[in-house]
């Protein structure tokens, strides 16, 4: 199989420029493997006899230059030798490119992450273009692990130490303007000048005969350790306790300065060995892979549309992200007033969504919105998704209006989070084309959406609507129509328990305090403040008439909402906020003289989440453990490097945490009895 | 019989959308004219059913094209997802701008050059650029030349206060450069000539006001609402309308272009106002052939020149030679639309085609025309309560003239403009009885 290739060489005045293109023939992307390297080497064995003066490396696919390493091949390592070894091999061929006697300059025309950018980092020099596509940096870090081929090494030496500092703790991926005033790049061309820009650039350092090397203050010792220490202090700051490779990136780049090129590369192998086998690293990548492997779907048109029924956040939301993501939304509202609200609200997340891309693609963006009052010119459109008032008649005459307005193979989706997509299926005269699609509040922000098939839902139907969600770079779930889906149903026992909890005088800044400990975003009363009391009372309401005798509704929250406090909303929840910012736990609330060990707190909260959600795979509300995961981290927030919620039971031991369901039923009562699917769990465990 | 309608091919009106009119300075501001032409393109595609890959070519009007678009036409096409093959054209015919567009629409169709042509036009009366003067470019070029600092210090020391004066392109674009007069000048001419008073005028602009709004409703059918960025609300109706209006209230105004003895106040000319239209001009034969039912036949235009201080006899000149080619008089006519410029040069229109003087002096043409009673002039109001949108009034008013027509159920009809520097423009339209509703 062919990896890379020899372009046409360029040559003037005598001086020959060989171009290798790095282009995978069996993959979309250029990702690197072991094949990629024993290729590498070949070739640049064969460029010996090709008495080139300088080599460029570009890419041979169309704005990518390289993805990185394998991350398949990163997650099969479960030994920290063989990581080592792994990266060890990396450092030996890329490096080749930093020890041949001829300069060698990287050409970025596109995405050029992780082990992409170590590759460019060992050339001398690197170009990269103008291109919106271009992105550059180390995201390992983002995987729990550190740069393998030589990356926190390398980086201190091209960028010095105070950028390399920023760039491998955050694992930011900057463009092509950045990376230019970060000096991750020389120089920053439009694509079609990029080879041209090269070759300059090795001519220049072709009579140096040795890769350029950056001096700076910030390299003396004294001055290096102490930004070293307020690096690390900031990195723990923003990664909390749970994610150790930031730090351990730090301190490699701060080795960098005091070290051989060669021990330091030893040393970054050893820790990036080390860290592979972590929970953390092999959670994040079990993430990681969830998020690849969710199901794909039949992609829809580049050209096609959507039509959004209903302007309000929700709705504005939706018709951002379609035309965020390339494709052209209409937005529908009988009401003039939430019309232009909804549209400028569209605009809005446009904007924010495309904020660090060209004005040119924002302003296509926006001319892709069109808007009308009341649904008309549906004819055009490949889905529709309704996204008006929850309430059951009003949907369901709307959707059988729909259907004489759109064209048959129109696709027709409900995002409602509280009615059956069963029962709004039967207002249909062709039900096989509907199904639920179900987004999350903040759209723009939540990564995942449910994917909910009716009884009548065609194969076809769900394939085209999971492809939508792809389309707009959403993760999709497919998950049975029963009460609150997936993500709702397992959300609601962590809230029901804080609000006990609550109840039974545990102050609120404890508990969320004990949620944010174990990983969460946000604990359960800061998160309920988010999505409005309000509303959490309806859907509190919902899901007990939904569950009876399994969840209760919560008077807490309806005397909240009759205070006047909806949440963050109007600034009064749990807490108080002015401006948007949290301010402390409002005065207001009984006080708390209930003092409960953190220990405790959690397992109350996650535990009987843990025990919902496995809970929702016995009764098949998701199909695979995987889904329950994937739900858990990109719809609810549950901390990646647990990799999520049925994961968490696995390493935590399933008999381990039905036992302490079974202590807590004695203690608190039922509502904690493990259910069928974790007693076979913990059977099958032993 | 004209060559075209031998070989058969004759050009209808299939559809049209045009945005609310708005005063200028007001909430369409933010919007430039490519921005409302996007909207009122986009929306005609989207509401039509008709898709963007079956359109042959793009003919927009725009009297004032932006600095940042010069073919405003091509701009519109790509911005609302036409394809990059698909040619477009701005045209500039001053006031008639969007009806030559529609009349370069009826020519391709005709010719066989395109089955289906976008037209229409579209105008930022807000957005007309503010000028500097000449002196201040020729500064601002020498600065650029200076070489040295003490050149360019010397340079920089020579402007004078008068450079910086702004000059509003939009009242240099209301000013005829060769007779001097402003277009508000010469509708006091007419006024003047054919002795047409203050009283008359007024009385006219009050009709407009309360037809415009009596037909609010029934606009409905060809206006799409527009939301303005940081807008509150959605725009759905135009909103220069005045229906409460008074000619005891008009009458309190004072004149503006002749200040002592004039008779054109700001209540008896159009307001300014920002909007834009599209239309779908299409071959007979593929609109059959489509399933679309036309909104009316174009049947054929006329464009003649009359002197530019008398411009707003334009539609006095251009009438008859339109009803000439398609062998009809003014009486077999069921509606008619004069573009109100001015009250007064309605008036004198209808003035001058029933004098066969008058048509002899002024319209070059040897004989009178006839009546033209009220009862068939403008029936949902004009420019006068809508406003006029320099390039966008010829594609509205054939717009509405065809709307007129299929709810009354009558067959023919005319739309005319004044055009300042002295031009009239005319479209007849025709909706045979066998056709059913649109």
């Amino acid at each position: 199989m062919s990896c890379w290739r020899f372009g046409d060489t360029l040559e003037r005045d005598g001086f020959k420029a060989a171009v290798l293109l790095f282009d995978r023939e069996d993959r979309e992307l250029n990702v690197i493997d072991e094949e990629v390297l024993d290729e590498l080497e070949t070739r640049l064995d064969e460029l010996k006899e090709t008495k080139a003066d300088a080599l460029l490396v570009g890419s041979g696919k169309s704005q990518h230059f390289c993805a990185g390493a394998d991350v398949d091949l990163i997650a099969s390592i479960d030994d920290a030798a063989r990581g080592a070894e792994a990266a060890a091999r990396g450092q030996a061929v890329l490096g080749r490119l930093r020890r041949l006697s001829i300069p060698t300059i990287a050409v970025i025309n596109g995405a050029c992450v992780g082990g992409g950018t170590e590759l460019a980092l060992w050339c001398w020099g690197r170009v990269a273009s103008t291109d919106d596509a271009v992105r550059i940096g180390l995201p390992e870090v983002k995987l729990g692990i550190v740069p393998g081929f030589g990356g926190t090494q390398l980086l201190p030496r091209v960028v010095g130490l105070k950028n390399a500092l920023t760039l491998a703790s955050t694992g930011r991926l900057v463009p092509a303007r950045t990376a230019k005033r970060l000096g991750l790049v020389d120089a920053v061309v439009e694509e079609a000048y990029l080879f041209a820009e090269a070759f300059d650039r090795a001519r220049a350092l072709a009579k140096s005969r040795q890769p350029p090397a950056v001096r700076s203050a910030t390299h003396l010792p004294g001055v290096a350790d102490l930004m070293l220490a307020v690096a690390r202090n900031q990195a723990r700051k923003v990664a909390g306790p749970h994610y150790p490779a930031p730090d351990q990136a730090l301190r490699l780049c701060r080795k960098a300065l005091s070290t051989s090129l060669k021990k330091g590369c030893q040393e970054e192998a050893r820790q990036l060995g080390r860290l592979l086998v972590t929970p953390t690293c092999r959670s994040l990548l079990h993430v990681n892979d969830l998020q690849r492997k969710a199901p794909k779907g039949t992609a829809p048109d580049e050209r096609a549309g959507v039509a959004v029924l209903g302007a309000g956040v929700m709705g504005s939301g939706i018709a951002g992200v379609t035309l965020a993501a390339g494709h052209p939304a209409r937005l529908c509202e009988l009401d003039p007033g939430a019309l232009s609200k909804g549209v400028n609200g569209t605009r809005k997340v446009v904007d924010r969504a495309l904020r660090r891309r060209a004005s040119k693609t924002r302003h296509a963006a926006h001319d892709r919105l069109s808007w009308s009052l009341g649904p008309s010119g549906l004819q055009s459109v490949d889905l529709v998704v309704e996204a008006i008032v929850e309430d059951e008649g009003i949907k369901k005459k709307v959707l059988a209006g729909l259907e004489e307005d759109v064209t048959p193979d129109c696709l027709l989706a409900t995002n409602t989070s509280s009615l059956s997509v069963t029962s709004l299926a039967t207002a249909l005269q062709r039900p096989e084309r509907f199904l639920g699609i179900h987004f999350f509040n903040p759209v723009p922000k939540m990564p995942l959406v449910e994917v909910i098939p009716g009884p009548d839902t065609s194969p076809e139907t769900m394939e085209r609507g999971v492809g939508w969600v792809r389309a707009l770079k959403k993760v999709p779930v497919v998950v049975a129509d029963s009460p609150g889906f997936l993500v709702n149903r397992i959300l609601m026992p962590y809230l029901a328990e804080a609000l006990r909890l609550h109840g039974e005088g545990v102050s609120v800044e404890d508990v969320d305090k004990a949620a944010q400990h174990f990983g969460m975003p946000m604990g359960p009363f800061r998160l309920l403040d988010e999505v409005g009391l309000d509303v959490a009372s309806k859907v509190a309401a919902t899901f007990a008439a939904a569950f009876p005798g399994r969840f209760a509704a919560a008077p807490v929250l309806d005397q909240l909402v009759k205070a006047g406090r909806l949440g963050k909303k109007n600034g009064k929840g749990f807490y108080d906020y002015r401006k948007g910012r949290r301010r402390g736990p409002w005065s207001g609330l009984p006080d708390a003289e209930n003092q409960q060990e953190r220990e405790h707190l959690q397992d109350r909260l996650i535990l009987r989440m843990a025990n919902e959600g496995l809970l929702c795979l016995e009764e098949q509300v998701a199909a695979r453990p995987d889904d329950v995961d994937l739900a858990t981290v990109f719809g609810l927030g549950f901390p990646p490097f647990r990799g999520g919620l049925h994961r968490h039971v696995e390493t935590v031991g399933a008999s381990r945490v039905r036992d302490r369901l079974l202590e807590l039923a004695e203690l608190e009562g039922p509502r904690f009895s493990p259910c069928t699917y974790l007693n076979q769990m913990s059977e099958s465990e032993s | 019989m004209s060559p075209a309608r031998r070989r058969g091919r004759r050009a209808v009106l299939v559809a049209g959308r045009r945005t609310p009119f708005c005063k200028a300075g007001g909430v369409f501001e933010p919007l430039s004219a490519p921005d409302l032409g996007r909207i009122a393109l986009t929306e005609l595609l989207l509401r039509s059913g008709v898709g963007a890959d079956e359109i042959d070519a793009v003919v927009f009007g725009c009297a004032g094209s932006p600095a940042d678009a010069a073919n405003p036409a091509r701009v519109i096409a790509l911005r609302s997802g036409l394809d990059h093959r698909t040619p477009a054209l701005t045209v500039q015919r001053n006031c008639a701008s969007g009806m030559e567009a529609i009349v370069q629409a009826l020519r391709l169709v005709e010719g066989g050059e395109a089955q289906v042509v976008a037209c229409g036009g579209m105008e930022s009366m807000s957005n007309y650029p503010i000028v500097f003067p000449r002196s201040y470019r020729r500064r601002l070029g020498k600065l650029a030349r200076s070489k040295s600092v003490g050149a360019k210090i010397s340079t920089a020391l020579s402007f004078r206060a008068r450079d910086f004066k702004p000059e509003i392109a939009l009242l240099q674009g209301l000013t005829d450069p060769t007779c001097g007069l402003s277009m508000g000048q010469t509708a006091e001419v007419l006024a003047r000539e054919l002795g047409i008073g203050r009283d008359e005028q007024d009385a006219h602009a009050v009709l407009s006001h309360q037809r415009a709004a009596k037909a609010a409703e029934r606009l409905a059918a060809e206006i799409v609402p527009v939301v303005s960025p940081g807008a509150k609300t959605t725009i759905t109706a135009d909103d220069a309308v005045r229906p409460e209006q008074s000619v005891a209230q008009l009458a309190k105004l004072r004149p503006v272009f002749a200040r002592q003895r004039g008779t054109v106040t700001p209540g008896n000319a159009c307001s300014v106002t920002d909007g834009a239209c599209a239309l779908l001009v299409a071959d007979e034969a593929w609109a059959e052939k489509r399933g679309l039912t036309p909104l009316a036949r174009l049947v054929t235009h006329s464009v003649a020149g009359v002197a530019p201080e008398r411009m707003g006899l334009g539609p006095a000149a251009a009438l008859p030679r339109a009803l000439k080619s398609a062998g009809w008089t003014l009486d077999e006519l069921g509606l008619v639309e004069i573009n109100e410029a001015f009250a007064v040069q309605v008036l004198a229109c209808v003035k001058v085609l029933a004098d066969a003087e008058l048509m002899k002096t002024h319209a070059d043409w040897p004989e009178a025309l006839g009546e033209l009673s009220h009862d068939r002039l403008n029936v949902s109001g004009g420019a006068i309560a809508l406003g006029h949108p320099v390039g966008v009034s010829g594609a509205r008013i054939v717009l509405r003239l065809a709307h007129d027509l299929n709810e009354r159920g009558l067959e023919k009809g005319a739309a005319s403009l004044c055009v300042g520097g002295g031009q009239g423009q005319a479209v007849l339209l025709e909706r045979p009885a066998d056709w059913g509703t649109a």
